[in-house]
């Protein structure tokens, strides 16, 4: 048998697609973002939300099912009416199959604008500075880009990072939420009833997710220091929110741009636009909380202006990112 | 106040980690390198030497006097660091006026001895605009410029050629014998052995916080028979001169290569070697094309005394 | 030819960076030289597809450096001057993300990775993070990276930067091991000792243009029948001594001569005439330092 040396030796073999690079990006990403301990902890907390619409849906299934008996009104069945108030409640008992598609865009509403979002401010604060800034301060941009892939394939990986934790927290439980709750609705005709309801969970979080991920890559691109970034992410949110709820409740300033100030809100109303919530709750006729009901879902700020607003700072993020990122490499 | 640097089983520690182990050393004036891979101790021993850090045990004394909390001290040593520190929005010009200020030097002096300070670099030509624009033998030489500009007694020079183009390196090298010259104390600490080798050949060794060495390369290397010399010589009459050497010489080993028409002598008795050689030649009429050691040079003193057996 | 640059320019501003540089590149290893600010960072730059060039063609492994950069990518390394490293990584980590980057399939970079870690000489430090690395390790790292590919050419930027001199040799001696296993190189480096040491051949620019470009053999051409001679003992009975014999003599250095129009024979004869010991005797070459200082006309 010959001797083989153990110098150098080269290989040859085929190459993967560009897809496989950008994973190759987002899987470390992924790993590097994991190894922190206080973002485990957060995504295990924004699973915990599901503890109640779990139930939630739960309930509304119960009260919809004609052949349980509703003497044995339980826990659950409280809860569900407590959500939907007195006259939706009435009607899901009456005519269930009219109603179940708009208790559950209720509840997905809140889902999503009152709890998801909060959690996405979080975990974008946490995934998402380090991404770009990191690289640009150790410098790591040289060895990215003396390789074969292209800026777009650097982007598409760096954000694959962000979109994966937060449809972690917002189309993963979401789906999980719609598997449940088919689960435990009485006959199949809840699916095919609801099922553009899976439609409406993808583009919520895509409401979510889209505009956060490059508006927190946009702020990591900008510095080499992650916490400025993070400070950025912050501001933004914070100080947008208190604003939002100085102007409306304090001044009781309305205008239709007033929302936009708040991330949070105006994401709401773009969800609640899918969602459909209003325009369902309108065809139930009248009643007094229905009134109540419909005010509490409603704002000044028409939902186009809120989607091209994050529209807007999708495309302003994306543009001052491109920017950076093709910034002449100092070699 | 004889020695540059006098140290007497100096020791620090950094917590668990050890800078410099129990050193006692003399530098007597004049050009010294101060060698050593890294990690073995060179920058630790420097920061001691200019006072940023206070030993652990021991004593050390620079130009006669403790250097730690000593900033009197300090007028008369200039130090320029590996590492870049610099206040990049200001020109080098007002840079180094700003350390010459620093150093002792009255306000008039400053401005003036800065410019001449930096003519001295060649760094005329760019020394009014920011810092943060400069290239890195711009700072190279700012920095080099501060160390020089108050005209201190002791240099301490750690990676001085680094970042500099070749005709760069070649005037710094000018520099410094034209400084040895003034008789100015100069330690010099690089990676470059045989640029170092151009400017001094006395040497200090550091390994593991140690002193491994000190003295003139030759000496060394002439103590050090445990590794024998590795000779080349080229010639026509190969294998005829080779016979020769082997039988009359103190030779040790003989390697030949044909491919190359050379050989290598082995040989632990350099000085008896040499003398020798010459009247074999004269005598025997055999010829000597070529003879080079590649092995009497600092590069193989240190590596041969870095090696772990 | 691994690079074919036809009257290549490149304008930053009004600032001429490279100025009409012609030159076909042969395999092997090439030393890139020149002066600070000379050309060399926008020259590997634009080969690699970072810059545009203002006018004039380039290609690298005959591919248009303009158009296919991504397969000039593909097949070339670089290793930059500057400390730059993937944060969070373990060595290891950081090499086969390398590799997958270029295209490798995962457990293939993984293999590859770890036997290009064997090659640069990293042991057990491999599963450590490298941002704990030291100097030379990095460097090290900075190599693997570049190489785990498989590419044809490579472009090493102050490869033994911040390395002691065993590390340096080390690295020397990884970089002369290339051009055997068909990779080329092109080394841009200040220091020409190490350009001696591993490269066979040598590009010099100066303010952008192509100064020189050629084999350091036919560079370093001997001066006939001179001779650098080393010696202990009288330097002026020495030289007396070798005048008599009709070889003028001059000083190069301390116990250093250099000896015109000499043969070997007469430099002992004066040796031994005046009581010197001779310890080195060869054929006056030019060093690379005195082609390098005459080019850029310093």
């Amino acid at each position: 048998m010959p001797i083989f040396e153990l110098g150098y030796r080269s290989w040859t073999g085929t190459l993967r697609p560009p897809a496989a690079r950008v994973w190759a990006i987002t899987k470390t990403g992924i790993a590097l973002a994991f190894r922190s301990k206080i973002l485990k902890r957060i995504v295990f907390m924004a699973w915990m939300p599901l503890l109640y619409f779990a139930p939630l849906f739960f309930g509304i299934g119960y009260v919809t099912d004609p052949t349980r008996d509703l003497e044995k009104r339980g826990f659950l069945v409280g809860i569900a009416q407590a959500f939907l108030g007195e006259t939706i409640s009435a009607r899901l008992v009456t005519d269930p199959e009219s109603v179940r598609p708009v208790a559950w865009s209720m509840a997905y509403h809140l889902y999503y604008s009152g709890f998801q979002a909060f959690f996405t401010m979080l975990v974008a604060a946490i995934v998402g500075p380090p991404l770009i800034s990191q690289d640009v301060r150790t410098k790591a941009f040289l060895l990215y880009f003396s390789k074969p892939i292209t800026r777009v394939e650097y982007l598409l990986g760096k954000s694959g990072t962000l979109f994966f934790y937060l449809f972690m927290i917002t189309l993963f439980p979401g789906l999980v939420l719609y598997g449940i709750s088919i689960a435990l609705s009485p006959n199949l005709v809840a699916f095919t009833q609801t099922a553009p309801m899976i439609g409406k969970i993808v583009a919520s979080s895509m409401i979510i997710a889209v505009p956060t991920t490059f508006v927190v890559l946009c702020f990591s691109s900008l510095t080499s220091d992650g916490r400025y970034a993070l400070m950025g992410w912050f501001s933004l949110c914070l100080i947008g929110e208190t604003t939002y709820h100085l102007f409306w409740r304090l001044l009781k300033i309305r205008e239709p741009w007033v929302p936009l100030f708040s991330l949070r809100e105006t994401m709401r109303i773009g969800i609640e636009r899918v969602l459909n919530v209003q325009g369902q709750i309108s065809v139930l006729g009248v009643g007094k909380d229905l009134q109540r009901q419909l005010e509490s879902y409603s704002s000044t700020c028409p939902p186009e202006l809120a989607f091209g607003y994050l529209a807007g700072l999708f495309l302003v993020g994306l543009i001052v990112l491109w920017h950076r990122i093709s910034a002449p490499v100092r070699i | 106040m004889d020695a540059l640097v006098s140290a007497r089983n100096l020791t620090k520690l950094y917590g668990l980690v050890i800078g410099v182990n129990d050193v006692t050393l003399d530098i007597p004036k004049g050009v010294h390198g101060l060698l050593g891979p890294n990690g073995a101790g060179k920058s630790t021993l420097m920061k001691l030497i200019t006072g940023q850090l206070v030993p652990t045990e021991g004593e050390l004394q620079v130009l006669g006097e403790r250097p730690w909390n000593n900033p009197s001290l300090f007028r008369r040593i200039g130090f320029c660091p590996e590492q870049d520190a610099f206040y990049s929005f200001l020109s080098a010009l007002e840079f180094v006026t700003v350390l010459a200020r620093m150093s002792g030097l009255s306000w008039s002096q400053a401005q003036g001895r800065a410019a001449s300070a930096l003519e001295r670099v060649g760094a005329t030509e760019f020394m009014n605009r920011k810092i943060a624009t400069y290239s890195k033998g711009m700072r190279q030489r700012t920095k080099l410029a501060q160390a020089l500009v108050h005209d201190p007694e002791l240099l301490i020079l750690d990676e001085p050629l680094s970042g500099l183009d070749p005709v760069g390196r070649r005037e710094m090298t000018d520099l410094l014998n034209a400084l040895a010259k003034e008789g100015k104390g100069i330690l010099v600490s690089s990676h470059v052995l045989h640029e170092v080798q151009v400017v001094t050949k006395e040497f200090l060794l550091i390994y593991a916080g140690r002193v491994l060495a000190s003295g003139n390369v030759h000496e060394i290397r002439a103590l050090m028979n445990r590794h024998p010399h590795r000779i080349t010589l080229r010639s026509p009459d190969g294998r005829h001169l080779a016979q020769q050497l082997v039988r009359d010489l103190p030779i040790a080993g003989i390697e030949l290569d044909e491919e190359k028409g050379s050989f290598s002598v082995l040989t632990r008795d350099p000085a008896g070697f040499y003398d020798g050689l010459g009247r074999i030649v004269l005598e025997s009429g055999l010829r000597v094309t070529e003879m080079v050691s590649e092995d009497d040079n600092l590069d193989a003193v240190f590596r041969y005394l870095v090696a772990r057996d | 030819m691994i690079l074919d640059l036809r009257s290549v320019t490149k304008f930053y501003g009004g600032f001429k960076a490279l100025d009409d540089v012609t030159v076909a590149v042969r395999p092997g290893t090439t030393g890139l030289l020149g002066p600070n600010g000379a050309g060399k960072s926008t020259l590997i730059k634009s080969l690699l597809g970072l810059v545009r060039l203002t006018s004039g063609m380039a290609s690298v492994l005959e591919l248009d450096a303009r158009t296919r950069s991504r397969e000039i990518r593909q097949k070339t390394g670089y290793m930059p001057e500057d400390d730059c490293y993937l944060a969070g990584l373990a060595g290891v980590q950081a090499v086969a993300f390398s590799g997958e980057l270029a295209g490798m399939p995962p457990r293939t970079a993984l293999r590859r990775a770890h036997e290009m870690l064997d090659y640069v000489g990293i042991a057990e430090e491999r599963y450590r993070e490298v941002q704990t690395y030291s100097t030379g390790m990095k460097q090290k790292i900075k190599l693997a990276q570049a190489i785990v590919h498989s590419p044809s050419l490579v472009f090493l930027d102050e490869p033994t930067n911040g390395m002691d001199p065993q590390g340096r040799e080390r690295m020397l001696r990884l970089i002369r091991q290339l051009p055997e296993k068909g990779v080329s190189v092109v080394v841009s480096t200040h220091i020409l000792h190490d350009v001696e040491a591993c490269c066979d051949s040598v590009l010099i620019l100066g303010r952008g243009r192509l100064l020189v470009y050629d084999t350091l053999e036919n560079l370093r051409t001997s001066t006939n029948g001179s001779y650098r001679v080393r010696f202990t003992g009288s330097g002026d009975a020495f030289a007396k001594a070798l005048a008599g014999l009709g070889c003028p003599s001059r000083g190069s250095g301390d116990g250093e001569f250099e000896v015109l129009g000499a043969a070997p024979e007469a430099v002992f004869r004066a040796a031994r005439e005046s009581g010197a010991v001779i310890r080195q005797l060869a054929s006056s070459r030019t060093s690379l330092e005195e082609i390098f200082l005459k080019a850029v006309g310093a």
